[in-house]
C-alpha cells in the first residue's frame, strides 16, 4: 500500500496546528519554526542531519 | 469511483482468457483453493491501479508485477497480458472503459479521454484499499499497536503523519544517545579534574584553596572566583592567554643558565683582549682616533705615529680607510652583541635562585650595560675612554666571586639545597596540569549542555507533534469507532453494549473493545477468532467509509467472509446490503454453501463457480446455476461426493435461513 497518497486536508491541518504550537513554545524561535514547517511540507520528512542543521544553527533555547 | 459492468482478462496470473459480467451488481466467485479466484481480484486491482498488493510489500523483494503477474506461458510477451474493464461512474453518470497491459503497468488507456474521467482513475489509483484480503483483516485486529497505526493511517491516507512522527522519534533517539555519551564524557572530565586537585567533591571553596596554595608559591595573588576563562598561572587570571608558559625542569634551567653565562663571559673576555690590544698598538690607536675622535688625537700627539699614519693614508688612503672601518665595525658589533648578552643575563638574575646560583645580582651586570651604552654612544677611542671600558669589562665582582671553574660545584650544591626553586617549578607544573583538566572539564560541560539543549528541543518536537496529531486523529477515530461499533453490533446482536475505542498514543493506535459490559479490553484479549475476524471487517468498512465517503462504490473482498460462522452469515449479508447500498461488492469464497447462501440472502446478484484449474486452460468456470442443477450435473458426471456435499451444505443453509427468519 506504499503507493497511497496522503489526504491533503488532514495532513495540512495537523501541520498548521503543529506550527502554531511550536510558535507558542519559547524554546523555538520563528526562524526554526519556519524551517521545520518548510521541511515537513516536502515530500519526505527531514532526517537527523537536516533537523540538526535547523535546531543547532539558531540561538540557544530561551528556556 | 466506479461500478464494474464487465471484466476481460487475458494471459494474466493463472487465467488465459476470461470474461466476467457483474453488470454493476454485487458479484461472487466461488471455487476451491487454487482455482483462480484471487487471480480475478489481482486482475481488477491491476486494471484499476497498475499495482497488485499481493505482489508487493514486505518479503516480496524479488517479485514484481512486470515480471510475475502475467500468465506463465506469456512471460516473453507482456503486451499480451492485459485486463480491460467496462464500468460506470455514478458521480459522472458516464460509462467508461479502462485497460492496462503488463508491457507498461503504469500506463492506462481510458475512454472517453476526458479530464474528469482521468481524475476518477487517479482517485482509484490512490485508494487501492477497495481490495481487501483476509490477511489484512486479521492484521488490523491482531497486529501490535504500532503496526495497526500504519494500517489505520494508510487507510485514512495519513502515512505522512506517521512518517513525520517516525522522523522526530529517530531524531529524539539520536539526541538522547548523544546526550548520554556527552554525560559520560562529563563524568570522566569531572573525575579527572577532581583527581588532579586531590579533593573529594568539586566545591568552589575547595578548588580555590588548592589553586591559591599553588599560586602563593609563585608569589601570585589569591583569586576568589573561577570562570571558564580563568588562567591559573597568570597574575591577572582573567586576562586573555597570549603565550604559554615554558616550564623547565631544574636541571634544564641550570644548564641553560650555565650556557648563557659562558657565552656572556666568552664575549666579555674577547672584548677585554681587544681593548688591551688597541691600547698597546699605538699606531692603530692613533689611526682610529684620527678617524673617529680627532679631538682625542690632538690632545696626545705622536709625531712618528702621526707621520707613519699620514704616510699610509697618503700612500693608500682607501686601504687604510677600509682597515679602520673594519676594525671599528668589529669592536662596535662585538659590544652591541655583548650588550644583548648582558640584558639576557640580567633577566635571568631577576630570579633570586639564579642570582644565588651564580652569586651575581642583576645590579652587578647593570654597570656593564651602562659602560657599553656610553661607549657606543660616544665611540670614544681615547686612551682614558678605552681603559675605563676595559676595566669595567674585567669585572671586579667576577674576580672576587666564583669563577666559571667553580660554577659546576655551585650548581650541584644549589640543586640539592635550593628547595624554593624546586617547589616553584613544581607549583607551575601542577597548575599547568590543573589548567589542562579544568579547560577540558569546562569544554565538555559546554558540549554536554549543548547536547542537553538539543535533546530538550527534540523532545518538545515529538511531544508537540504527538499532542497535535493525536488530537486531530482522535476526532476521526471517534467517528470511525462509532461506525465500527454499529456494524459489529449489527453482526452480533447479543453484544448490545458493544463499544470500540481507537486511541492514538504516540506512534501507536490502540483498539479497545467492550466485552459483554465487563469493560474495555484489547480486541484479541477475550473475543473469539471469528469475532476478531468480523471486527477486522467492520473496522475496514468503517475506515474505508470515512476515507472514501460517497466514493465508496466498489469493494473487492477476497475470501474474507469465509471465516464468519454460519449463525452470523445472514447478518453479514444484510449489513453489506443495507449499510452500503451504493457499494458494489465483488466477493470470493472457497465455500460453495456460503456462496449460495449469499445468493439466497440477496447479497449476490450473480456469480461464477470455478471447479478446477489447470495451467493450460485456467479456471474451469461456469456461470452459477440453480443449486439443484449443479447437483444434477455432478451426478451426471458420476461425482457423487460433490453432489452429496452440495445437498448437505445447501440444506444446512436452508434450515439456518428459515430459522433466522422465524
Amino acid at each position: 500500500m506504499s503507493k497511497m497518497m496522503p489526504k491533503p486536508d488532514l495532513v495540512s491541518h495537523i501541520l498548521e496546528t503543529f506550527r502554531d504550537t511550536l510558535l507558542h513554545d519559547e524554546a523555538f524561535d520563528s526562524e526554526e519554526v519556519d524551517a521545520i514547517d518548510r521541511q515537513l511540507r516536502k515530500k519526505y520528512p527531514p532526517g537527523n542531519k537536516k533537523l540538526d542543521e535547523i535546531l543547532t544553527a539558531s540561538k540557544k533555547p530561551k528556556t | 469511483m466506479i461500478h464494474i459492468n464487465r471484466i476481460r482478462i487475458e494471459a494474466f496470473r493463472g487465467i488465459k482468457k476470461l470474461l466476467l459480467e457483474p453488470q454493476g451488481q454485487n458479484f461472487g466467485i466461488c471455487g476451491p483453493n487454487g482455482s483462480g479466484k484471487s487471480a480475478i481480484v489481482d486482475a481488477i486491482e491491476f486494471c484499476l491501479t497498475g499495482q497488485i498488493t499481493r505482489l508487493s510489500g514486505r518479503g516480496r523483494g524479488e517479485i514484481s508485477v512486470e515480471q510475475h503477474a502475467g500468465h506463465i506461458d506469456f512471460k516473453s510477451a507482456p503486451e499480451r497480458s492485459k485486463v480491460k474493464i467496462w464500468a460506470n461512474v455514478p458521480s459522472l453518470q458516464h460509462d467508461i472503459t479502462l485497460s492496462r497491459s503488463l508491457a507498461n503497468p503504469s500506463v492506462y488507456v481510458v475512454t472517453p479521454d476526458l479530464p474528469e474521467v482521468h481524475q476518477i482513475i487517479r482517485q482509484i489509483e490512490n485508494h487501492p484499499e477497495f481490495v481487501l484480503a483476509r490477511r489484512e483483516v486479521e492484521k488490523s485486529i491482531s497486529s501490535v499497536p504500532s503496526e495497526r497505526a500504519n494500517i489505520v493511517q494508510t487507510l485514512l491516507r495519513l502515512q505522512k503523519i506517521g512518517a513525520i512522527r517516525a522522523s522526530f522519534n529517530r531524531y529524539y533517539n539520536s539526541c538522547q544517545s548523544e546526550h548520554f555519551e556527552a554525560k559520560k564524557l562529563l563524568t570522566n572530565a569531572r573525575n579527572e579534574f577532581k583527581d588532579i586537585l586531590k579533593i573529594s567533591e568539586l566545591k568552589k571553596d575547595k578548588i580555590l584553596t588548592v589553586i591559591n596554595q599553588l599560586r602563593e608559591k609563585l608569589t601570585l595573588p589569591s583569586i576568589s572566583r573561577i570562570t571558564s576563562k580563568t588562567f591559573f598561572l597568570a597574575f591577572d587570571t582573567q586576562l586573555p592567554r597570549t603565550t604559554k608558559l615554558k616550564i623547565l625542569d631544574p636541571e634544564t634551567r641550570l644548564k641553560n643558565l650555565h650556557e648563557q653565562f659562558e657565552d656572556f663571559n666568552r664575549i666579555r673576555l674577547t672584548l677585554v683582549m681587544m681593548m688591551e690590544e688597541l691600547l698597546n698598538d699605538k699606531e692603530r690607536l692613533a689611526g682610529m682616533q684620527k678617524r673617529y675622535n680627532p679631538s682625542a688625537q690632538a690632545q696626545q700627539p705622536s709625531a712618528r705615529v702621526s707621520k707613519n699614519t699620514d704616510k699610509k693614508m697618503v700612500d693608500s688612503p682607501s686601504e687604510i680607510d677600509k682597515e679602520f672601518k673594519k676594525y671599528y665595525d668589529e669592536i662596535t658589533s662585538s659590544l652591541a652583541n655583548f650588550r644583548s648578552y648582558c640584558r639576557n643575563l640580567q633577566k635571568q638574575l631577576i630570579n633570586p635562585s639564579n642570582a644565588q646560583t651564580l652569586n651575581v645580582s642583576d645590579t652587578d651586570v647593570k654597570p656593564l650595560v651602562i659602560a657599553v651604552d656610553t661607549f657606543l654612544r660616544r665611540v670614544d677611542f681615547s686612551i682614558s675612554g678605552l681603559s675605563e671600558l676595559r676595566d669595567t669589562l674585567k669585572l671586579k665582582w667576577m674576580t672576587n666571586s666564583q669563577t666559571l671553574a667553580t660554577f659546576n660545584q655551585v650548581e650541584t650544591t644549589h640543586l640539592s639545597l635550593n628547595e624554593t626553586n624546586y617547589e616553584r617549578d613544581l607549583a607551575i607544573s601542577q597548575l599547568t596540569l590543573i589548567q589542562d583538566r579544568f579547560d577540558r572539564y569546562t569544554k565538555v560541560m559546554t558540549f554536554t549542555s549543548n547536547k542537553g539543549d538539543k535533546l530538550k528541543k527534540a523532545e518538545k518536537l515529538l511531544e508537540h507533534f504527538d499532542k497535535v496529531s493525536s488530537a486531530t486523529l482522535e476526532s476521526i477515530y471517534e467517528e470511525v469507532a462509532a461506525d465500527f461499533a454499529d456494524y459489529y453490533k449489527y453482526l452480533n446482536g447479543d453484544e448490545t453494549s458493544f463499544e470500540g475505542k481507537l486511541s492514538s498514543n504516540g506512534g501507536r493506535v490502540d483498539l479497545a473493545v467492550d466485552f459483554h459490559g465487563r469493560g474495555k479490553f484489547p480486541a484479541i484479549a477475550y473475543h473469539s477468532e471469528g469475532h476478531q475476524d468480523s471486527m477486522g471487517l467492520c473496522l475496514f468498512l468503517a475506515l474505508t467509509k470515512y476515507s472514501l465517503k460517497e466514493n465508496f462504490t466498489i469493494a473487492v473482498i477476497d475470501d474474507v467472509v469465509g471465516s464468519v460462522d454460519i449463525s452470523h452469515r445472514n447478518k453479514l449479508c444484510r449489513l453489506l446490503r443495507r449499510k452500503f447500498p451504493n457499494t458494489q461488492f465483488i466477493l470470493t469464497t472457497h465455500d460453495p454453501a456460503w456462496f449460495h447462501y449469499m445468493k439466497t440472502e440477496g447479497l449476490l446478484e450473480d456469480g461464477y463457480i470455478f471447479k478446477n484449474w489447470n495451467v493450460d486452460d485456467g479456471p474451469d468456470n461456469h456461470r452459477e446455476r440453480d443449486i439443484w442443477d449443479a447437483i444434477e450435473a455432478s451426478l451426471k458426471e458420476d461425482d457423487v461426493q460433490t453432489a452429496k456435499t452440495l445437498i448437505r451444505s445447501h440444506l444446512a443453509h436452508i434450515f439456518a435461513f428459515l430459522s433466522d427468519n422465524l
